[in-house]
């Protein structure tokens, strides 16, 4: 099963994303307890593209792409922006004390431990982060 | 999202849909109210919160460290379960005081 869905780089699009997961936890027989994680995860790593990826640029491209083999689904964020690896980014130190906790960083560590497996890859001139959940725990 | 806010020397404000990026340009407005204001003691009932991205995380730890310099306090009630696992994994459980 694969749904995909495209998305310009607009903060707005958000409810689009928001509508997809919805239709795709649906459409594949997903578990509802997977929508917080997923949605969760996929709006940090979407929310990154659209801040960074095209810099002044409006209108630009982001694919959305969901697929499920038996117990596995994998999404995949496809854009054509400026070259970034967000799994490369420190870990935040999430033991801080609250007058030493910097607001903000936390995004690729929610995804990382949200889902199962987290990587990139620069495919030509495109950025391909591809994020994969184990559905056992979920049914 | 909803965000209701009953001003008062002990400020309740509740929550309820998504505190996502989208939500976060209101919340954030409804924060600087609350911290400009007299309040001592702010309650947070999340009974209605169905999810927090890390846009939403940014803003309780702003409200907290607001209150923590006013000599105040903040208090998070009714948070689900799901919430609960995010406040875990980015450690924000040990820094917001949850009942």
């Amino acid at each position: 099963m694969v749904n995909e869905v495209h998305i310009v780089n607009d903060l707005g699009q958000l409810r689009v994303l928001n509508d997809f997961v919805d239709r795709t936890i649906e459409s594949f027989g997903l578990n509802q307890r997977m929508s917080m994680p997923l949605f969760l995860a996929l709006e940090e790593a979407v929310v990154n593209i659209i801040m960074y990826a095209y810099p002044g640029e409006q209108g630009k491209d982001i694919l959305i792409r969901m697929e499920r083999e038996e117990e596995k689904l994998t999404v995949t964020l496809v854009d054509s922006g400026v070259s970034f690896d967000p799994t490369a980014q420190a870990e935040p130190d999430t033991t801080l004390s609250l007058e030493d906790r910097p607001i903000g960083g936390l995004g690729i560590h929610l995804i990382k431990k949200l889902m199962t497996e987290v990587y990139y890859c620069r495919e030509g001139d495109k950025n391909v982060l591809t994020m994969v959940k184990e559905l056992n725990e979920y049914g | 999202m909803k965000i209701q806010v009953e001003p008062g020397n002990e400020t309740v404000i509740t929550l309820s849909g998504q505190l996502d990026t989208l939500a976060a340009v209101d919340f954030e407005k409804e924060i600087r109210t609350v911290l400009e204001s007299d309040a001592q003691a702010v309650v947070l009932d999340g009974a209605g919160l169905t999810h927090v991205s890390s846009a939403g995380l940014r803003l309780l730890l702003t409200l907290q460290k607001g209150m923590t310099a006013k000599k105040g306090t903040l208090r998070l009630t009714h948070i689900k379960g799901e919430i609960m696992e995010i406040f875990h994994i980015t450690g924000f459980s040990s820094i917001l005081t949850i009942e």
